[in-house]
């Protein structure tokens, strides 16, 4: 999964996108309504959706700019450290690195003492095997 | 020529520049016998200028500003531009060290309405007098540029904060096999400290058949001599057959 900013600039990029097929969609494939007695003005290069597919795509293509939207919005709600200044950070990295070396010693101390204990324990395994 | 250049630049693999022809055993040669000769008389031949042919052959010096590669323009040290020096108009405040985090997801989303807001403007102007799109359709370019834009130099902050999270995860992990670790040394230093009492003196007892029923004599007899050798520190009076379950829980 891609990181938040990453996801958030992607929904941007598709926001644009429905922008652009909304309104492209509206252009190419509304119909026309004759004024008055006038004769119902053609267009050859258009291809009118019948009005209940037209209405329903309108509402489609409207729900996903919504959605899209509220997708953004909750990207950037969810921004990682938001609140947090770079100090901030900078000390908690320091602070951070410094815990983990102490961990780290205490890990091999006890791996350490493990083994030790292993090699005790082997020792007394083994003059018990040997029964 | 300049067309050729442009295609030349822009195409994926772009063929070597003319002057790659003048790279020749020979003209090398020439080249060194040349700087040779101005070492000798330096000051003289300052103003003699090489054989155009021998021009390309000395290697240009390094940039100290910019470069350009494939047709990009480059900056040293490298860096992103800043909108203003891109000539687009910067939708949000400079910022101030103190609450710059918080300002930017606040400005991301007062970006993100009024890009939507310049839609519903674009969508209402496309109905009205469609030729006026021009305006309309710039504004959104920019907010969608700027947005990109407060995305992108957010991006350090995330890298610092995903450190942040792996490093803190590390540290977790690291604590929790320490933890681990001292557990088992725990078991085994109980497991060893029962052994070291084992009763070695109680299963020697067992021939005058008190502990019998845990072990068959045959082998606790053997096994009294070894473990007597071993833990001569035993406690020889004590009985204790907990231990003796214990090591076989160990799977001996």
């Amino acid at each position: 999964m891609a990181d938040r900013l990453t996801q958030l600039q992607d929904a941007i990029d598709q926001l644009a996108t429905i922008f652009y097929c909304a309104l492209r969609y509206v252009g190419t494939h509304h119909d026309f309504i004759p004024t008055h007695n006038e004769p119902k003005v053609r267009d050859e290069t258009l291809q009118p959706d019948p009005p209940h597919i037209f209405r329903s795509s309108q509402q489609e293509l409207a729900r996903d700019l919504v959605l899209k939207t509220k997708q953004i919005e909750v990207l950037i709600a969810s921004l990682p450290g938001i609140g947090v200044s770079e100090d901030d950070q900078k000390e908690r990295l320091k602070e951070l690195g410094m815990e983990l070396e102490r961990a780290e010693e205490e890990r091999l101390k006890s791996i350490r003492e493990k083994e030790q204990l292993l090699v005790e324990f082997d020792e007394v395994v083994r003059s018990l095997k040997r029964v | 020529m300049a067309e050729e250049q442009d295609s030349r630049r822009a195409s994926l693999f772009p063929a070597p520049p003319t002057f790659y022809t003048h790279f020749t055993p020979a003209n090398q040669e020439k080249l060194k016998e040349f700087q040779a000769a101005a070492k000798n008389d330096e000051d003289e031949n300052a103003s003699k200028e090489l054989p155009a042919e021998l021009v390309c052959l000395i290697p240009p010096k390094p940039p100290t500003e910019k470069y350009q590669s494939f047709g990009q323009i480059w900056t040293l040290p490298e860096r992103h531009p800043t909108l203003k020096e891109l000539n687009i108009p910067q939708l949000f405040p400079e910022p101030n060290n103190e609450s710059y985090n918080v300002d930017r997801a606040q400005e991301l989303r007062r970006l993100s309405k009024s890009l939507l807001l310049n839609y519903l403007e674009l969508v209402g102007i496309m109905g009205m007098s469609p030729e006026e799109y021009a305006e309309k359709v710039y504004h959104l370019r920019i907010h969608l540029i700027n947005i990109h834009e407060l995305i992108n130099n957010y991006r350090p902050h995330q890298a610092r904060e995903t450190l942040i999270s792996m490093m803190e995860e590390q540290l977790e992990k690291s604590r929790q096999e320490t933890e681990d670790n001292r557990k088992a040394c725990a078991k085994l230093k109980e497991l060893l400290g029962s052994l070291s009492t084992f009763d070695a003196g109680g299963l020697l007892t067992s021939d005058t058949a008190t502990s019998a029923d845990t072990v068959t004599s045959a082998t606790s007899a053997t096994a009294t001599v070894t473990t007597a050798t071993t833990i001569p520190s035993g406690n020889w009076e004590e009985k204790d057959s907990s231990s003796w379950e214990a090591l076989q829980q160990a799977g001996l």
